[in-house]
């Protein structure tokens, strides 16, 4: 079957995680098991035989509370879990093993559950609770959004009414100097036979 | 020890092939050496069970079939894209362009002497094209640049070999996951891949489609329904009109194929293949390998005897490496008891030239004195902010005083004026009397922010009122002309009037004015005031 690194090699020129942008040097991964996002061989998912995904779902819950984060581990393995439940002589040679966990708790258990896992893929463990961390500071952004923020920015802009300035586009169009035709200028001359 | 019967190795050399004394049968260690393990261990995993489902369920395994050599086959990308490439060509119609296109004039040059250019022009006359330039691509209705031809080598032939190479590569690509992933389907919900069922016994669409979703196939069957759109370009118009994403190909047998076409044809994504006439262009469109491929058992069963009896004479391409899988051979015992052992403290990229300008360190090798540098700025840069801070602070507390001051005044004022019981009709403006009774008594908050930024602008006014009036008052006395200039003045303003009127009140009323040091130019305006009035007393 086909090894992790020839599954690199083949992905390396272009898949549909990759995301390439000219700004930017590096080529980024959209990669569900990639804990970095970027992509090159250490960090991708599909390209290794255990691999970790944690990602962050906005789910809105009461009115008063907001919008609660609700952390998702992906879990790639060699073999699946289920294999052992699965009945002799019929043993599952199942390639895509992903299971996944959600977390109810938030931030802490999934730290938990990722510190559990170090020797899963201990060489990306700093990077899975980086990953957690950024996600967690982005779901808290999330959840202080609240509406009554528009009324203060309201006030604010009442209380200092500032100058915009007009700025009239002025523009120069020599092309409008010309005409649509040209003149001959000279004398016709009729064609002599 | 078995190290001694051949020289040292990387990692990279051992696993391709046994090159030189390694391949007399004396040098080779014994058959059974470990060696062999790591060829023959990825062997014997190379061929497992692949299940076969039943129709019910993803736990209905109705039996397993071994898994055909053809997924063993090099995934050769290279040979897939160049194959793809030109097998994309032979379904191409010959276009060309009317060979008489911009040519069926008579036109001719001018030559030189006439002021125009040298370019072929229409003869005749009464017409406005007589005179215009003809024939070159250059021209305005002129033929184009090499017009296009039919005759043009639209379609590519490829070497047979080279061709079943390439479907056997992407065969074998169906059956890495990750691949399919990567070529961008939702895979994640399906039990396995390959996916193989015993047969198709749907016969409705809407039958097989609930099958699919059982297996996990919602999501690639939704990506695929919901990524129909017009075609963006001229294709539209030319009986190509929608685009899809690809999805599954179900690849079938003869037995199925009715069934299968019945039942699967119409779904948006899927495309059909039978088995025996498998096509590239399905397997990797695009020339991206990895498509999501549905099996039936007939089918895959059927792979073995298509790739070695039906394509007569082929044999598949030998891999470059039997072992691709780097790791376990740099892992593995064999290799690590070859290698020296790790320099201890070994240290790469020692001379490594470093940019002064971002590495504090290579900085500092270069002027000692930098690091101090940049805490002194530091250290500047915090006083500088904190005393802007302070600075700020005790603005801010004047300007709070001086308007509490102004406050106090004008309230000392308004207290002492006679009539008026409602402080609100202090203005005299209409504008400000309007916006109060339009108002209504629920934004009684809004209200009071109108009137005290009112306030505040016509206390600014006031002030440069108050500044002019003062001078005037210390020419004039007390006198109904001036109460008539004020008033004219008051027009479209904002102001107080009773500055100016009751000038005698502020006399009576106890505020001292002059201790305070405001740092704006009010200040100066105020304390005009103040001294105008002052004076007065």
């Amino acid at each position: 079957m086909a090894s992790n690194a020839l599954i690199w090699e083949l992905t390396k020129g272009y898949s549909t995680f990759m995301v390439k942008k000219k700004e930017c040097g590096t080529t980024f991964s959209t990669d569900p098991f990639n804990l970095t996002n970027k992509y090159n061989a250490k960090s991708t998912g599909i390209a290794h035989e255990r691999a970790l995904g944690v990602s962050v779902d906005m789910k809105v819950g009461n009115k008063k509370k907001g919008q609660k984060p609700v952390f998702k581990i992906l879990i790639k393995r060699k073999k699946h879990i289920l294999a052992k439940k699965a009945k002799a002589p019929f043993k599952r040679n199942l390639n895509t093993f992903t299971t996944v966990l959600p977390l109810k708790k938030g931030v802490t258990q999934a730290a938990k559950v990722i510190g559990k896992m170090k020797m899963f893929r201990p060489d990306l463990h700093h990077d899975a609770l980086r990953r957690i961390a950024a996600l967690h500071s982005v779901s808290l952004r999330k959840t202080a959004i609240k509406k009554p923020e528009k009324k203060v920015e309201e006030k604010k802009a009442k209380q200092n009414p500032q100058i915009t300035s007009c700025t009239c586009l002025l523009y120069t169009s020599d092309a409008a100097d010309e005409r649509s035709s040209v003149d001959l200028g000279g004398r016709r001359i009729i064609k002599k036979k | 020890f078995f190290f001694f019967f051949f020289k040292q190795k990387t990692a990279y050399e051992i696993a391709q092939r046994l090159v030189g004394s390694e391949m007399c049968i004396r040098d080779r260690v014994s058959t059974q050496s470990t060696w062999d393990s790591i060829f023959t261990q990825e062997e014997m995993t190379t061929r497992p069970l692949v299940s076969v489902f039943g129709q019910e369920g993803v736990d209905t395994i109705t039996g397993q079939v071994k898994m055909p050599k053809v997924f063993q086959a090099p995934i050769r990308l290279d040979i897939v894209q160049f194959v793809h490439d030109n097998i994309a060509r032979n379904k191409r119609q010959p276009h060309g362009v009317y060979e008489k296109a911009g040519m069926q004039h008579s036109a001719e040059s001018w030559h030189t002497g006439r002021a125009v250019a040298r370019v072929p022009r229409v003869g005749g006359s009464g017409t406005r094209r007589s005179s215009q330039a003809a024939f070159g691509n250059m021209c305005r209705k002129g033929r184009m640049f090499a017009p296009l031809k039919i005759w043009r080598r639209w379609h590519r032939k490829v070497n047979v070999t080279q061709k079943r190479h390439a479907l056997a590569a992407a065969v074998a690509a169906t059956a890495v996951p990750a691949l399919v992933m990567a070529r961008g389907h939702r895979i994640m919900d399906v039990p396995e891949i390959p996916l193989v069922f015993d047969k198709i016994s749907a016969e409705k669409t809407k039958d097989f489609i609930g099958l699919l979703k059982k297996f996990g196939a919602k999501s690639e069957l939704d990506r695929c329904h919901e990524s129909k759109k017009i075609r963006a370009t001229k294709g539209k118009m030319r009986n190509r009109r929608y685009v899809l994403r690809k999805g599954p190909l179900l690849i079938h047998g003869d037995s199925d194929q009715k069934k299968a076409l019945t039942a699967a044809r119409n779904i948006p994504g899927l495309d059909l293949m039978n088995v025996h006439r498998m096509n590239l262009l399905n397997l990797a469109p695009g020339g991206h390998i990895g498509r999501f491929v549905i099996w039936t058992k007939e089918a895959f069963a059927a792979l073995d005897k298509v790739f070695t009896v039906e394509k007569t004479g082929y044999t598949y391409a030998s891999p470059v490496m039997t072992n691709a899988d780097l790791g376990s051979i740099i892992n593995s015992d064999q290799v690590q008891k070859i290698l020296r052992p790790a320099k201890p403290n070994h240290k790469t990229h020692v001379n490594q030239k470093k940019n002064p300008l971002k590495n504090k360190a290579a900085m500092k090798k270069l002027n000692p004195f930098a690091p101090e540098i940049v805490k002194m700025e530091k250290a500047a840069e915090e006083e500088r902010k904190k005393a802007r801070a302070t600075a700020a602070k005790t603005h801010r507390g004047l300007k709070k005083a001086g308007k509490k001051w102004m406050k106090a005044v004008l309230a000392g004022l308004v207290e002492s004026m006679v009539p008026p019981p409602k402080a609100k009709e202090i203005y005299d403006d209409e504008e400000v009397k309007s916006v109060h009774e339009e108002m209504s008594e629920q934004e009684e908050e809004e209200k009071k922010e109108e009137k005290e930024e009112g306030k505040d602008e016509g206390k600014k006014e006031a002030k440069k009122e108050a500044k002019k009036e003062a001078t005037k008052e210390a020419k004039k006395e007390e006198k109904k002309a001036g109460k008539e200039e004020t008033k004219k003045e008051k027009k479209g303003k904002k102001q107080f009037p009773f500055i100016a009127q009751s000038h005698s009140y502020i006399t009576n009323t106890a505020v001292s004015y002059t201790h305070l040091t405001l740092p704006t130019s009010d200040l100066v305006q105020i304390s005009v005031v103040a001294v105008s009035l002052k004076k007065k007393k």
